[in-house]
């Protein structure tokens, strides 16, 4: 895959560079934000509330108590708690050149809009499915960046 | 500093580099492809659900664009941990030498 061998060569040309520019850098070389476990542990909690939220509308089959206007407090309240997960990981990735952490979390709030939108259409148990997949793999995306950078911190300096 | 010398720091180096990733990038890069393997379906599914009409003209468009968009966490994620793998890479790297090279000029160049 391009992306990997290009992120293979990019790691083996930044450390050649780090070491010929020894004179100039005597200092830890930083790229990344810290390993925050409240991030952490939101993004867990909000991947279970999802997940239960989807549930209610298959197992109702969009109708009643799973239904866009029963459920539909549930967009906002969801939008809330990404809007201050955003702001902490703009904190934690603050004065760095690529802040992924905040690019996913903004792009995961994008998704709920959509899920939001595909709530208010009639109800396909396919398409939930397939949103469930796609939110699936949203938070594995998350919480495998989380779990590296945990175990970044973790290594002894 | 002679070229034995520059021989040794390339090996110091290529040995920190090597324990301090570990398997991680190959594990990154297992993660990568299974994501993309699972996109792939998922955009078959949802091609196939258009063509034979089980889905709106609406859900399949919104359904793509989250499919996509997950596609991208995914490889936004990978850029993350390439950054951490290589903020780890560069620290072991100059830890592997300071002393060498410290011990080579004469003076503390690397702190």
């Amino acid at each position: 895959m391009d992306l990997l061998q290009r992120g293979a060569q990019g790691i083996c040309a930044v450390t050649v560079l780090a070491v010929l520019l020894l004179a100039s850098c005597t200092f830890k070389t930083k790229l990344v934000g810290p390993y925050d476990s409240i991030v952490d542990n939101n993004i867990n909690q909000l991947q279970s509330v999802t997940s239960a939220h989807l549930s209610v509308i298959v197992s109702q089959r969009g109708n009643g108590e799973g239904s866009y206007e029963h459920l539909k407090q549930f967009y906002p309240e969801t939008h809330g708690k990404l809007d201050a997960l955003i702001v902490r990981a703009e904190v934690l990735e603050s004065g760095l050149k690529k802040t992924p952490l905040v690019d996913n979390l903004k792009m995961l709030q994008e998704q709920y809009r959509d899920l939001e939108t595909l709530h208010q259409t009639p109800f396909n148990e396919k398409v939930m499915a397939s949103a469930s997949e796609a939110f699936a793999m949203s938070y594995r995306a998350i919480v495998k960046h989380l779990v590296y950078l945990k175990w970044n911190q973790q290594q002894p300096e | 500093m002679n070229e034995q010398h520059i021989n040794d720091i390339t090996a110091k180096i290529s040995e920190a580099v090597k324990v301090a990733l570990g398997d991680k990038w190959e594990e990154a890069k297992v993660f990568a492809e299974s994501e993309s393997r699972k996109f792939a379906a998922n955009i078959a599914e949802i091609a196939l659900w258009a063509e034979t009409e089980t889905i709106s003209e609406e859900q399949g468009r919104v359904l793509l664009r989250m499919h996509q968009r997950s596609m991208q966490m995914v490889i936004t994620a990978i850029e993350g941990i390439s950054l951490v793998l290589a903020e780890r890479a560069i620290n072991a790297a100059i830890d592997a030498v300071a002393e060498m090279v410290n011990g080579l000029v004469g003076w503390e160049l690397i702190r």
